[in-house]
């Protein structure tokens, strides 16, 4: 690493079902350092939903695509997390 | 100068060259079948034809010839008893094919000399009436029609996705169709459950979803399985179905299907809902990813409130009860791109549809290649897992 520091960068953050309600928006904008882990997003999400654990059911898709939260990302990456619904 | 029915004939029969049914049986036995092309109408053909024949009925020779043989094949046209054959040669000695001839006696003396002949299985007039915008579709047609005449589906729940799906799979003429459900129509339901009806509260809802769909469609035969799935009768009631609807309101159920799904190979169409969102996807099993791809394990209850409990947009329940009829369809003819691979998220509040794609998980619990398949106690697993400190409340 050349810099001290490694650069911020901006993601937006997809929430849907039960996640929207509790936040009260399906979309976020978050400033997070270059190569964060999609897992630590739960961390930036608003209260009351970061003091908790994020539950072993939660799925992230980064940029439409299924992936395992320890995935880093990008500056203008796209951040969905999605946990199951069960209505029918 | 005028020239008759019998001047054209004769003209004809000095043009075109005319085959005896034994040398075109002999060529088809022996595997030197020229291209038969049959001329009489669709009425004729479904009677019976020469195996391996094609049906271009006269009326339609020139518009749709150059689809089935190009100028330079050998052709041998038949009709019934040998004449439009004749005339039909002409026209196409006109339009530049060079190597033609026509079936002597046609159809008739085919099937007098003992030849072998092959009889369409077809759809009936009334059924080719009710069908006839599927028949209009190429990826359809005819033989699509009967597929899905033929086909078995499985609906678990007649509930909010089980109505709009149940009703449009027998519009579409799905021939048997399993309703699996145990419980009574209730005037709560009728907001979204659109097949049962204000007169029907209190029926079982297999029995006024038959009801409804006999009223429908008479073509399909319904089985009404008036029981809660589980893991004792689950095996039982997929087998003989080719397709399984997952319209079930609980996540106890969705697992176990997820497994039975895998344990007998039957394709599982899915789709889920709360409130103004739905969720969609296919699960083909061992060729796609499977639901534990995707959600290997349940989320916490007071993350997963059901219906009854956090409200649900009866429309909600028709776009993705249709989404999962649309994809049935697809499965059963084997045609277009279905969901499989893919979650389909709709927000019926913001009108979008999120694609997200997903791929098999090489660790999956269920359809990995390391992984032990077997009936859990979905109720108690459900019920224990992901608990943590804090509620994330998504009704409080």
């Amino acid at each position: 690493m050349v810099t001290g520091m490694p650069d911020d960068i901006d993601v937006t953050v997809m929430l849907f079902a039960s996640l929207k309600e509790a936040a009260g928006t399906d979309r976020l904008q978050i400033r997070v350092p270059a190569a964060t882990p999609v897992g630590a997003v739960w961390a930036h999400l608003p209260e009351p939903i970061r003091s908790t654990a994020p539950p072993t059911a939660l799925r992230y898709a980064l940029n439409d695509r299924w992936i395992a939260p320890g995935t880093p990302m990008s500056g203008g990456d796209r951040v969905a997390l999605i946990l199951p619904v069960s209505g029918g | 100068m005028s020239r008759t029915y019998q001047d054209l004939l004769a003209h004809a029969r000095t043009e075109i060259p005319e085959i005896q049914a034994a040398e075109l049986a002999g060529r088809i036995a022996a595997g030197d079948a020229p291209l038969v092309v049959d001329v009489r109408e669709q009425g004729e053909w479904d009677e019976g034809h020469v195996p391996g024949a094609v049906l271009v009925p006269r009326g339609f020779l020139e518009s749709r010839i150059a689809g089935v043989a190009r100028p330079d094949q050998e052709v041998v046209l038949m009709c019934a008893g040998g004449n439009r054959s004749l005339l039909a040669g002409l026209t196409l000695r006109e339009m530049g094919f060079t190597n033609i001839s026509s079936l002597h006696g046609g159809f008739t003396r085919w099937k007098q000399s003992g030849n072998h002949v092959q009889v369409p299985r077809t759809l009936t007039a009334g059924q080719r009436a009710r069908y006839s915008r599927h028949v209009l579709i190429p990826e359809v047609g005819e033989e699509g029609q009967l597929k899905l005449l033929d086909s078995k589906v499985l609906l678990i729940g007649a509930g909010g996705l089980g109505s709009p799906t149940a009703y449009y799979l027998a519009a579409a003429g799905v021939g048997t169709i399993g309703l699996v459900d145990d419980d009574v129509v209730d005037s709560s339901n009728l907001q979204r459950q659109i097949i049962h009806t204000t007169d029907r509260v209190g029926m079982l809802k297999g029995e006024s979803a038959k009801v409804a769909i006999q009223a429908l469609n008479p073509d399909v035969a319904v089985n009404v399985h008036a029981t809660r799935v589980n893991r004792e009768n689950v095996l039982d009631l997929i087998s003989g179905y080719d397709l399984i609807v997952d319209g079930a309101d609980n996540f106890p159920t969705r697992y176990l299907l997820a497994d039975a799904s895998l344990m007998t190979r039957t394709p599982l169409v899915h789709a889920s809902i709360l409130r103004f969102e739905g969720h969609a996807s296919v699960f083909m099993p061992y060729e796609g990813p499977c639901y534990r791809c995707l959600f290997p394990e349940p989320p916490p209850p007071d993350l997963a409130p059901s219906c009854g409990e956090a409200g649900v947009l009866g429309v909600l329940c028709g776009v993705m009860g249709n989404i999962q009829a649309n994809e049935a369809i697809k499965v059963l003819l084997g045609i277009g791109d279905t969901l499989s691979g893919r979650l389909l998220v709709y927000d019926a509040l913001g009108m979008t549809f999120t694609e997200l794609k997903v791929r098999r998980d090489p660790h999956c619990p269920a359809c990995g290649p390391d992984a032990k398949l077997e009936f859990r106690d979905y109720e108690a697993w459900c019920a224990g897992v992901g608990r943590h400190a804090a509620t994330v409340g998504a009704h409080s």
